[in-house]
């Protein structure tokens, strides 16, 4: 008969994100112990709450399953002496197998001879397996902190209180930190009193209900959704969830209530993001919008508490917001009054990085890099001094009051105070612009001056780390590094901005003069790999060849934009059967080559084919080079594509490596010229292969 | 019931843990940012013994002066704290249990411990635990140490840290600290927090923010580190310890008043780590609380130092 089987793990308050890994986790751990053990079962299920974990298998075999199993040990030969006495390795094999060294088999295996244990039981009772199985379980869970507490040894993420395990209605003794499983459970910390027996490991789900607990995850999680929404449109509003928030307010509570509480509609006038970065990061609230999108004076609470007790919670929860905000607001008027070019001096009181000095040097330095970087883009006058000052400001905010007490605002905060300061909104869009893109596929800045600053900004922090020797190794990027690079690059490639990395590098570094001592030529070179490699990830990401890639980097490295644009045009001619011809008699024409003979040929050798490959040639030249010039990759290509005829042709008809060394020189030579062709589009010779 | 005064508090605090077998004792009588710094729980937080404790400490933060002007900021501020070696089994219903001496029933609120683990690089030290929060309010920060100067905390101490202000602005429903009744005289009328420091926050935060000679302080502060090794080297754990504190509270004012350079910060702060973990590692060298390496107490040649 099938056995059910309940297993709980008391422990004080479980951090939330430790709590979502162990459920997960002992799924899995629970499954592979149960296949260790012999043991069937049905379906294995797993609640988390803050005090508890909870384990149920339903449908556990009433008894392990037989064992039944040979396992091959050494071969005959060295398990045996000459005389039959066994060897240490025979011996070896059969104590670790737990039999005697006379009750090895022999047995052939692939043409070998072997001794074999053969390994049998009858398989015990579920319930004499268990205790074993489910204390090994709890302490295999693996945390990524874990702690000690009184005088115990065990490690866990917090201190186990209880064990309760329940095979039907017998007590699996289980044990784990000097406590020893029985039928009590607890309920919820302060809605419900004492201890509670349960009977029978089906009897847990109501001893929870009892208890006013809700152990499972996602049955809280539905209950606090389903809350949120109904009290939101009570309110005739829409909340606003951040994942992030909502999965950490599910592992908070046990007991969920949701409800709406408000404060004074004349904090208001405080910037939203505060507002909602106090309620959201402090509180775990979730506030509120009408209609249009505008944030409203009322938020969402979760909470812990007694259900009947909610508008007194409330009241007190009002209190704590009323004191968060007035402290916000209060931060904010102050910043308002000090006002923001105050702040710029100030920044020599905050570190950028300790060898690099303050961030009043590294906004300096800004100035001058957003400046060569607008030139560079070809950015307009207007442009251009608005990015030279959002440089100058970029940085202001961090030393505000608002910044300091909300971090994650930088930048938003730089936008508002900019904008009060009387400065235009190009330049207070740049401010909050520079830190974009943040993250994998965050919107890069929309503003040309956002771009130059964010650009300048990360190459900036790049050179200078990479100055100081601390280049990211392997999985060690402390400066986001990165991070940063593809952050310029995106910039290049989906935001418009024209740049050159050699120049801007440069320029970058020229910032460090005398700050630090480093070999420019190496670091500067270091720097340009590091950018390039991040920009062959990023357009191998794209589905582009990785060997398409290679071959338009060998040749255009230094404008990322122009190397997304040739590797298009490549990818597309490559898939054409005339350009894969090409290829092909370019790759050949590549290694008959012989720089020695130069690109100069006496057509009065020539037959035929030759001077007709020859035409074809000249001809192409200026054409193809003034394509490139233009950009238009795929003009010249499809000029190159249309040299198949002549250079297929040359090759059927004439033998290069001719007796006539005359002759010879003349084809080597022509070669040369048809090669070169290519060269100022990319490296061909880097090809693999066909087109695809 | 009528809530408790800001003394009635405390007192209640106090009977309750000296109820618990607590060794209750008075603030330390030297400058410290928390009451986790005060020796009776650093250093007793090491080694094997037991050990239980509950004191209020008050705590100085320079830098965080506002004159007296903002209603929830202090640079002078009071910490209840209890330390409990090894922690034992109920010690969280031990701490509810305070709660509701003080006059907040748990049941009647929305409680929750919220992940906060704690570590102070100065002195090597870390422990796990939460903040509680009390219907949204942080009021309490729950600890257990596991290490200490480096040291592996063996049994591990849980540390509980009330916020005195909070709790007692919460308990009595006032929005400004300086409104907190410290104590109702026989006619009725009270005495206020703000009647007790406000001068005090006025004055300490000019002298944080504007008066201290930034000079004089960085001479003290040289002064007592010399005196901190010195100390720990004639073999005298808790005066060496005590000077590194008061470093620390130098250091601590010298930032309020802006006078240290960016690029000096970290050095200041790794003088005082080597004279705070020194002063750990001897403690439980010379055997914690029942030791002492100071010259005739160990070799018994000369007279114990009185």
């Amino acid at each position: 008969m099938a056995r059910d089987l309940v297993f709980e793990i008391g422990v004080e308050e479980i951090p939330s994100a430790p709590l979502y890994a162990a459920t997960t986790q002992l799924t899995s751990l629970a499954a592979a112990a149960l296949k260790d053990a012999r043991l069937g079962y049905g379906e294995i299920r797993v609640a988390g709450a803050p005090r508890r974990l909870v384990l149920i298998v339903e449908g556990l075999a009433e008894r392990q399953d037989d064992l039944d199993m040979r396992v091959k040990g050494p071969s005959v030969k060295a398990a045996f002496q000459d005389n039959g006495d066994p060897t240490g390795a025979a011996m070896g094999f059969a104590r670790g197998k737990g039999i005697d060294v006379s009750e090895l088999e022999r047995g052939e295996e692939s043409g070998g001879e072997y001794v074999y244990a053969h390994l049998r039981s009858s398989g015990l009772p579920v319930a004499e397996v268990l205790p074993a199985v489910l204390s090994k379980l709890v302490g295999d869970l693996d945390w990524p902190k874990s702690q000690r507490w009184g005088r115990g040894s065990a490690r866990f993420i917090r201190p186990v209180r209880w064990l309760l395990a329940l095979l039907d209605a017998d007590i699996v003794p289980v044990t784990f930190a000097g406590l020893t499983a029985g039928r009590t459970t607890y309920g919820h910390r302060f809605l419900s009193e004492g201890a509670i027996d349960v009977p029978a490991a089906a009897d847990l789900a109501l001893a929870h209900e009892r208890g006013k607990v809700i152990a499972d995850g996602e049955t809280r999680a539905q209950i606090i959704r389903e809350g949120i929404e109904a009290v939101a449109a009570q309110a005739g509003f829409t909340a606003v969830v951040p994942e992030k928030v909502f999965a950490e307010v599910v592992n908070l509570v046990e007991y969920p209530s949701v409800a709406v509480a408000g404060f004074d509609a004349a904090f208001l006038r405080v910037p939203r993001e505060i507002l909602e970065t106090a309620m959201e990061s402090h509180q775990r609230y979730f506030p509120l919008q009408d209609a249009e999108g505008g944030l409203t004076n009322a938020f969402v609470v979760v909470h812990n508490g007694d259900p009947d007790r909610t508008d007194a919670i409330l009241r007190g929860h009002e209190r704590v917001i009323r004191a968060r905000l007035s402290d916000a607001a209060f931060f904010y008027d102050e910043d308002l009054a000090a006002g923001m070019e105050g702040w710029v001096a100030r920044l020599e009181s905050a570190v950028f990085q300790e060898k690099l000095g303050t961030v009043a040097a590294k906004v300096a330095r800004l100035e001058k890099l957003t400046a060569a970087l607008a030139v560079m883009h070809g950015a307009g006058p207007d442009e251009s001094a608005a990015a030279v000052r959002a440089a100058h400001l970029c940085k202001a905010d961090l030393v505000s009051h608002a910044v300091v007490e909300f971090p994650t605002l930088q930048g938003v905060m730089g936008r508002y105070y900019a904008l009060a300061a009387g400065e235009s909104a190009a330049v207070a869009d740049a401010v909050l612009e520079h830190y974009r893109p943040r993250f994998a596929g965050d919107a890069v800045p929309a503003s040309v001056a956002g771009l130059l600053v964010s650009c300048a900004d990360k190459l900036d922090t790049i050179c200078g780390i990479f100055a100081l020797g601390q280049a990211p190794t392997g999985s060690a990027d402390p400066f986001a590094l990165r991070r940063a690079a593809i952050g310029v690059l995106a910039m290049v490639l989906d935001g418009g901005l024209k740049t050159h990395l050699d120049e801007a590098i440069g320029t970058a570094f020229a910032g460090y003069a005398g700050v630090v001592d480093f070999d420019l030529d190496e670091v500067g070179a270091a720097v340009k790999s590091f950018i390039t490699g991040r920009l062959e990830t990023m357009l191998r990401d794209r589905g582009f060849a990785y060997d398409s890639v290679d071959a338009v980097l060998a040749v255009a490295a230094d404008d990322p934009a122009d190397a997304l644009a040739r590797t298009q045009a490549l990818e597309s001619a490559r898939a054409t059967d005339a350009m894969a011809d090409v290829a092909v008699a370019f790759s050949r024409a590549k290694n008959l080559s012989d720089t020695e003979v130069g690109s100069t040929y006496d057509r009065a050798l020539m037959g035929p084919s030759e001077t007709t490959l020859a035409d074809a040639i000249e001809a192409a030249e200026g054409r193809i080079a003034g394509a490139v010039a233009k950009a238009d990759y795929e003009g010249a290509l499809a000029l190159l594509a249309g040299l198949r005829a002549p250079i297929d042709a040359f090759f059927t008809d004439v033998l290069v490596m001719d007796a006539d060394e005359r002759l010879r020189g003349m084809r080597l030579a022509l070669l040369n010229r048809f090669t070169a062709l290519f060269d100022g589009v990319a490296d061909f010779a880097r090809l693999q292969g066909p087109a695809r | 019931m009528k809530p408790l005064s800001f003394q009635d508090i405390i007192l209640t605090l106090s009977r309750y843990w000296a109820d618990q077998g607590c060794v209750v004792m008075q603030p330390y009588d030297t400058e410290v940012g928390a009451g986790t710094s005060h020796p009776a729980t650093l250093l007793r937080a090491l080694g094997p013994d037991d050990w239980r404790c509950a004191y209020v400490q008050p705590s100085r933060r320079p830098a965080d002066g506002r004159y007296g002007e903002n209603p929830n900021r202090l640079q002078h501020y009071y910490q209840f704290q209890v330390l409990l070696k090894p922690s034992p089994d109920d010690v969280l219903d031990l701490y509810f249990g305070s709660l509701r001496a003080i006059g907040i029933d748990p049941a009647e609120h929305d409680m929750r411990l919220v992940e906060d683990d704690w570590e102070n690089p100065t002195v090597g030290a870390w422990g796990l635990g939460w903040e509680v929060w009390l219907n949204g309010m942080e009021c309490t920060q729950f600890t257990y140490f596991q290490q200490v100067g480096g040291i592996e905390c063996d049994p591990v101490p849980a540390e509980i840290t009330y916020g005195l202000e909070r709790l007692a602005m919460y308990i009595q429903g006032v929005d400004s600290v300086y409104d907190i009744t410290w104590v109702e005289r026989p006619d009725g009328t009270a005495t206020k927090y703000g009647d007790v420091y406000l001068r005090n926050e006025r004055e300490q935060s000019a002298y944080n923010f504007e008066i201290a000679d930034t000079d004089r302080l960085r001479r003290l502060f040289d002064e007592h580190e010399a005196e901190s090794r010195r100390t720990l080297e004639a073999g005298a754990v808790l005066p060496a310890y005590e000077q590194a504190l008061k470093c620390s509270h130098i250091f601590n004012l010298l930032d309020a008043r802006g006078a240290i350079a960016v690029t000096e910060r970290m050095n200041f702060i790794l003088r005082i780590r080597t004279l705070a973990k020194g002063a750990a590692e001897a403690w439980v060298a010379t055997g914690g609380a029942a030791g002492g390496a100071v010259h005739g107490a160990v070799s018994g040649t000369e007279g114990s130092v009185e």
